[in-house]
């Protein structure tokens, strides 16, 4: 009578680790999204081409400091970015690793988005002018984007201390 | 009419103007055609000249014509504009620098051109290299003259012919000369192609002075290439057993060929199989033509345009051919792949059937025939599973198998298989900067096959890994880079951190490509962080814990784990490691030494184990400082200094340095503590130095000395008291100094019996060869012995001294200035006793073996013993007086004749010789005889057996002091020696000290008689044993018993001195010979202590009479006397002894 019952709780010890098989991925996902913030924010932070003391105007085109809430505002204002420095001519490396980590970065909170079950956001439109803001003054352009990029970086790290809402 | 001549006008102007407007060119097709020739004036330059053809009829063939020529530039622009239909040709004799007209491709009709007289017969090809162009000339109805020369024309243009005009050939003619050395046969050769340009040629024969002209004639040369033949034909199997024909394309071919292949059963029969295969370089065939000798052949051609077919290869025999067929023939895998071979051996001419195949690996190796699979009745399969890499084998870098038939009959084909490890492993690692992945990768160079190449493939996933890597073709080659230790690396820069990089190593050679069982990397998991920076460390106040803290590195989280190793920063570091995790960057780590520079690094890697230890940071040194107050103060020792002149002592303080370890870490100063018996305590300061004097006043003095850092004074301290009192007490009995060897003595010694409370010893050593400082070390007081580790040299003289300290003062010293010989280690040495107890044990075994062999002599002894009534000069000698000794000793000494009674000197060294074994061994049996004689001395009060022990010693040791004993062992020792003869005796005397008295009980009334008896040693007889037993008190108590074996040399002849011993008491005698003998051997000594037993039992037996002693003796001792007695009373060479057995009887009958 007494192997039964343990058989039954060796069964369900079994399916244990598959049942919470999701948390743990989801907890990953969340952890490497996290970190990869910080790493990109401490990069960033090393590449800061100047500190932002002084209030800069005509710029209006780059997103703002606010830290998005949600994952879909997340990604759209890290498109965004993405955009940005992708039009920053030839970057060299640094700018180059820092595109790749917002690859990364924008996958990761799809992979998040897609396990809380969030709808996939749209693409924000392009930022009119852009192009010509990014060749009128682009040692501007790059060091207001990088600013806020990073403190919207640090933004969402804490959002991402708990689990995000869609 | 006019009409008629108008329309005539304007048809042949229209004809002008298109004959103007074009020149037709003959279009060479890729077979042989037929071409007219023309004879013009050069001069007659009209277009429309016809002219008349002039036929030649004397053409003969030009012997020693010119070969093959590089084509020359020609000047001379001149060529034939034809304008041709069906039934006409017109041609007129152009220049390029005319008025340019159009080319236009055009076939000549035959029949038109057959209408002229003469006509070439031309066919051009483009040889299998491709690098020239060849035409061919047959001349109809022409003979060859040797005034003949012809010319091959040509210009190329890079367009087509319809872009071309006759304008574009000037300056760019070339000429050829054309080899008419055959019979009506011409060959013009064109070097240099350019196989997709077009080529305008004409032909031009001069034939005296007389030119003709070929029309314009225009060849792209790519379309009228003659390929080579197809080569290396050769029979090959196919995946299942199928034979099939295969060659190989011939070189250079710019583009795909045909083929047709001749199959004939043999060169007699004219029935030829034609198969036509379209590019492939093979054809299946049905394997019952390998029985038979059919030939093969093979031809191809330009399998989409036009072109030449190339000759017939040579003929292939497939009988000869195909007498092993493998399939694969060549097969190159992976370590750990199973892999199939199909082979059809035919023995000749006759298939072996494949149940007969067996197979071989390397000419060495058979294959199971478990491995073996039939295909059908020809062929047979193996198949080889998980194989391993080929070891090269000198220059082979394969496996041979061979298929062989099972009469172990092979041929010399085989298969051959490649087996390359492709198990190759990539690491990676990523940056600490997160910019840079690194993957590496090696490869074992002499597994490698020539002629292949490695490189590393790999495509990116978004995110993460797949669970499954896999190989992909949207894969990538990364570029890597060859290192000196045989390994590549490929470095990814830009990364993506959290994507998966799928990698796998590509294999490839010419018989095919390997891949390495894929990898899957995410540089985030690789991580080598940076190394932590900012490192301190110190050694904490007070606690004294190695504190070390440092900065985490940056890019990392804060979920790190950190090794810490630290060591003593000297030449050879020796490192500790200590590991954290999830400390807030410092940890604090207990070390043993407090006072020495420690040297620490720190290091880190993600906490869940994922990625590398990053490097180890810069070295940090803490600094050495005062931790606490010194734990104690310095050992110290005095030395005192008389000054006569002041009358007063000095005392120098001496005082070691104290460690590190002891004043944590240093010492500023050392304090003085002086306290004096009158209670007066002062202090003083050192700070530098180790020394510190002071004169000794007061009777007492104790001195403390404390050691002082920043932190404080030390708390544990030696004091010294120096007293007066306390200096004469001596409790060190004895000292000794063993050297071990140069660097070490060891010291040893005894305490007096007194009980003294020792806090400790002081040991001091001095070379007094040098003038050395002394030295001196602190013992503990509950050891005896010590280790002094100095450079000694042995052979010069060293003093040490021990001091015990007790708490009253310092007492009096032990000194011994040499070392002690024999060594401290014979002391020690354990063999001695293992082999002193056999020693002695086997010593008494023979001793016990000589007193039994003893008994059995006593016989002889006792027949051998003369009648004392036979001896003359004993008659008449009362023996129990003293005088009578004396006389017999003293009285006569100048009538002793010596010299006949010299001992001989040989007989003198065995008794010293025996003198010298008994100190030891035979003291025990001695000793075992006289205890059992004790009792019986207890009972009778008397120590009569003793006697029987007695020797030159005793005699002295009851009569001299020790001087005068020692001369006369001087002088007449061997004398004496000769007259006593027990030189047992003297060992006996030397070491009991209770048998000497018991001797001396024994002799003590008879002292004066024994004495004289001495003095008058004139009884130089051979050997010989004396003894005197005293009367029994109870029967004769103013006499003594003595018993004395004398040598019957000396004794048995009547002498004058025995006269003078006559003149005694002989009535009252009672001296009782026992026996007299020669003593010449060394059982004799032996003997005389059985005799001295016997006489013993004699005189109890004696005793027994008077005291009874015999019901309280033991059982055995007492039938042991009894017996004794019997034996002695059926001696029938001694009636003293009968007539005293039979008076021991009579009283044993009496007490009874």
């Amino acid at each position: 009578m007494r192997w039964p019952g343990m058989s039954l709780w060796g069964v369900l010890w079994l399916w244990l680790p598959l049942a919470s098989g999701h948390p743990v991925r989801l907890e990953k996902v969340r952890a490497d999204t996290r970190n990869l913030t910080r790493t990109l924010s401490a990069r960033i932070q090393q590449l800061q081409l100047f500190p932002l003391s002084l209030k800069i105007t005509g710029l209006e085109a780059i997103p703002g400091e606010g830290a998005p809430e949600g994952l879909g505002a997340m990604d759209h204002r890290l498109q965004l970015f993405q955009r940005l420095l992708g039009g920053l001519a030839a970057g060299g490396l640094p700018l180059a690793q820092i595109a790749n980590d917002m690859e990364n970065l924008r996958s990761l909170l799809a992979a998040l988005a897609a396990h809380l079950g969030c709808p996939l956001p749209r693409a924000p439109p392009a930022p009119p002018g852009l192009p010509d803001l990014l060749a009128e003054a682009p040692h501007t352009a790059a060091g207001l984007a990088l600013a806020r990029l990073r403190i919207c970086l640090d933004g969402i790290a804490a959002r991402l201390d708990s689990l995000p809402a869609c | 009419m006019y009409w008629q001549i108008i329309l005539t006008v304007f048809m042949l102007l229209d004809f002008l103007q298109m004959a103007v407007a074009h020149c037709m060119v003959h279009q060479i097709p890729p077979r042989n055609f037929t071409l007219p020739y023309r004879l013009l004036n050069e001069t007659f330059l009209s277009p429309f000249s016809a002219g008349v053809v002039e036929s030649w009829s004397g053409l003969r063939r030009e012997h020693g014509a010119s070969k093959t020529k590089l084509p020359l530039l020609m000047n001379e622009e001149s060529f034939l504009c034809c304008l041709w239909s069906d039934n006409n040709i017109d041609c007129s004799l152009y220049r390029a620098s005319m008025q340019a007209r159009k080319f236009i491709p055009s076939e000549i009709n035959i029949s038109a051109s057959q209408e002229i007289d003469s006509n070439w017969n031309i066919e051009c090809w483009i040889k299998g290299k491709l690098d020239l162009l060849v035409c061919s000339l047959r001349f109809l109805k022409l003979y060859l003259r040797d005034d003949m020369k012809v010319d091959l024309l040509y210009a190329v243009s890079e367009l087509s012919l319809g872009d071309v005009f006759t304008s574009s050939l000037k300056g760019t003619i070339m000429v050829a000369p054309c080899d008419c050395s055959e019979y009506d046969k011409c060959e013009c050769c064109v070097p240099s192609l350019r196989l997709n340009y077009t080529y305008i040629m004409w032909l031009k024969m001069v034939i005296g002075v007389t030119p003709l002209w070929s029309p314009l004639m225009s060849v792209k040369p790519i379309d009228i290439i003659k390929p080579e033949p197809p080569l290396n034909l050769r029979l090959e199997m196919a995946e299942k057993g199928q034979v099939k024909i295969c060659w190989s394309d011939p070189v250079l071919m710019p583009y795909p060929l045909q083929y047709e292949v001749k199959i004939s059963a043999n060169s007699g029969q004219s029935g030829w199989q034609m198969v036509r295969v379209a590019l492939e370089t093979s054809l299946a065939i049905d394997n019952m033509l390998l029985d038979s000798s059919y030939l093969v052949q093979v031809r191809c051609r330009n399998h989409r345009g036009p072109g030449f077919w190339s000759d017939w290869s040579i003929p292939y025999n497939l009988n000869l051919g195909a007498e092993v067929l493998y399939f694969p023939p060549k097969i190159l895998t992976s370590v750990g792949s199973n892999v199939s071979f199909h082979c059809i051996y035919k023995n000749k001419t006759k298939i072996v059937v494949s149940k007969k195949i067996v197979w071989w690996l390397n000419l060495a190796e058979e294959i199971p025939e478990s491995q073996y699979t039939l295909v059908n009745d020809r062929v047979s399969k193996v198949t080889l599973f998980n194989l391993k890499a080929t070891k090269p084998r000198g220059s082979f870098f394969y496996n041979a198998l061979y298929c062989c038939h099972q009469n172990r009959e092979c041929h010399h084909r085989y298969a051959e298989l490649y087996v390359v490890d492709v198990n190759i492993a990539i690491t990676c690692e990523t940056d600490g900067y997160l910019t840079k992945m690194t993957c590496r990768w090696s490869a074992n160079p002499n597994t490698l096959l020539l002629g292949s190449s490695l490189q590393l493939r790999y495509y990116r996933s978004k995110i993460y890994c797949p669970d499954f890597p896999s190989t992909s073709p949207k894969s990538e080659v990364k570029e890597c880079h060859l290192q000196k230790n045989h390994s590549f690396e490929c470095t990814f820069q830009p990364i993506f951190l959290l994507s998966g990089y799928t990698m796998w190593i590509e294999f490839k050679h010419l018989l095919g490509t390997l891949e390495s069982s894929p990898t899957c990397v995410v540089p985030a998991d690789v991580v080598k962080p940076l190394p932590p920076s900012n490192v301190k460390a110190e050694i904490t106040r007070h606690v004294g814990l190695l504190n070390v803290s440092w900065t985490n590195p940056a890019f990392t989280n804060n979920d790190l784990q950190f090794q810490i190793r630290y060591a003593v920063n000297r030449e050879e570091i020796t490192w500790e490691l200590y590991e954290v995790s999830n400390v807030p960057r410092s940890a604090l780590i207990k070390v043993q030494k407090l006072c020495v520079e420690y040297v620490v690094q720190v290091r880190c890697r993600e906490l869940d184990g994922s990625g590398y230890w990053s490097n180890w940071s810069r070295s940090a040194y803490t600094l050495v400082k005062d931790i606490k107050a010194p734990l104690q103060g310095p050992e110290f020792w005095r030395l005192i200094t008389e000054d006569p002149a002041r009358r007063q002592k000095n005392v120098t303080l001496l005082w070691k340095p104290l460690m590190k370890n002891h004043s944590l870490c240093s010492v500023s100063r050392y304090v003085i503590k002086h306290q004096t018996s009158g209670n007066t305590t002062w202090s003083e300061y050192v700070d530098n130095g180790t020394t510190c004097s002071f004169p000794w006043i007061e009777h007492t003095h104790t001195v403390t000395i404390l050691a002082m850092n920043s932190i404080g004074v030390s708390s544990i301290n030696f004091n010294l008291t120096l007293s007066q009192q306390m200096s004469t007490v001596s409790a060190v009995q004895s000292l000794s100094a063993y050297p071990v060897n140069s660097t070490c003595v060891i010291l040893i010694w005894t305490l007096s019996p007194q009980i003294y409370v020792i806090t400790s010893f002081i040991i001091e050593w001095k070379n007094l060869n040098k003038e050395e400082e002394m030295k001196w070390v602190r013992v503990p007081p509950n050891i005896s012995k010590y280790y002094i580790y100095d450079h000694f040299i042995l052979i010069e003289k060293y003093q040490f001294s021990l001091y015990p300290v007790f708490a009253g003062g310092v007492g009096k010293s032990r000194a011994t200035d040499q070392f002690t010989k024999g060594g401290y280690e014979n002391e020690n040495n354990a063999s001695l006793y293992v082999v002193l107890p056999i020693v002695i044990s086997t010593s008494v075994l023979l001793l016990g073996a000589l007193l039994v062999s003893h008994q059995r002599m006593k016989k002889l002894f006792w027949e051998d013993v003369p009648n004392p009534k036979n001896c003359s000069w004993a008659q008449g000698v009362n023996f129990q007086k003293p005088e009578t000794f004396e006389h017999l000793f003293i009285k006569h000494p100048e009538a002793m004749s010596f010299e006949p009674l010299l001992l001989e000197p040989e007989i003198v060294l065995e008794d010293i010789s025996v003198t010298k074994a008994l100190k030891k061994e035979d003291t025990q049996d001695f000793l075992v005889i006289d205890s059992m004689f004790t009792k019986m001395q207890d009972s009778e009060r008397d120590s009569a057996c003793s006697s029987s022990h007695f020797n030159s010693s005793s005699f002295f040791e009851s009569s001299h002091d020790d001087k005068s004993s020692g001369e006369i062992r001087r002088q007449p020792d061997v004398k004496y020696a000769t007259i006593i003869g027990d030189s047992r005796s003297s060992g006996l005397y030397e070491q009991k000290m209770n048998l000497r008295s018991c001797f001396d009980r024994c002799f003590l009334a008879e002292d004066s008689l024994v004495t004289g008896a001495l003095s008058s040693s004139s009884w130089e007889v051979g050997n010989g044993a004396f003894l005197i037993l005293p009367d029994p008190p109870g029967r004769q108590p103013s006499k003594t018993l003595s018993l004395s074996l004398i040598s019957s040399e000396g004794f048995s002849e009547p002498s004058d001195q025995d006269d003078a011993f006559t003149d005694g008491d002989s009535p009252e005698r009672s001296l009782y010979y026992l026996g007299i003998t020669s003593l010449e051997k060394k059982e004799n000594d032996i003997f005389l202590t059985e005799g001295s037993r016997v006489m013993c039992q004699f005189r109890t037996t004696s005793l027994l009479k008077d005291v009874g002693f015999l019901q309280r003796a033991p059982p055995n001792l007492n039938a042991f006397i009894q017996s004794s007695l019997k034996y002695n009373a059926v001696v029938p060479y001694m009636p003293q002894f009968q007539m005293t057995a039979a008076k021991v009887q009579e009283t044993t009958e009496k007490n009874s």
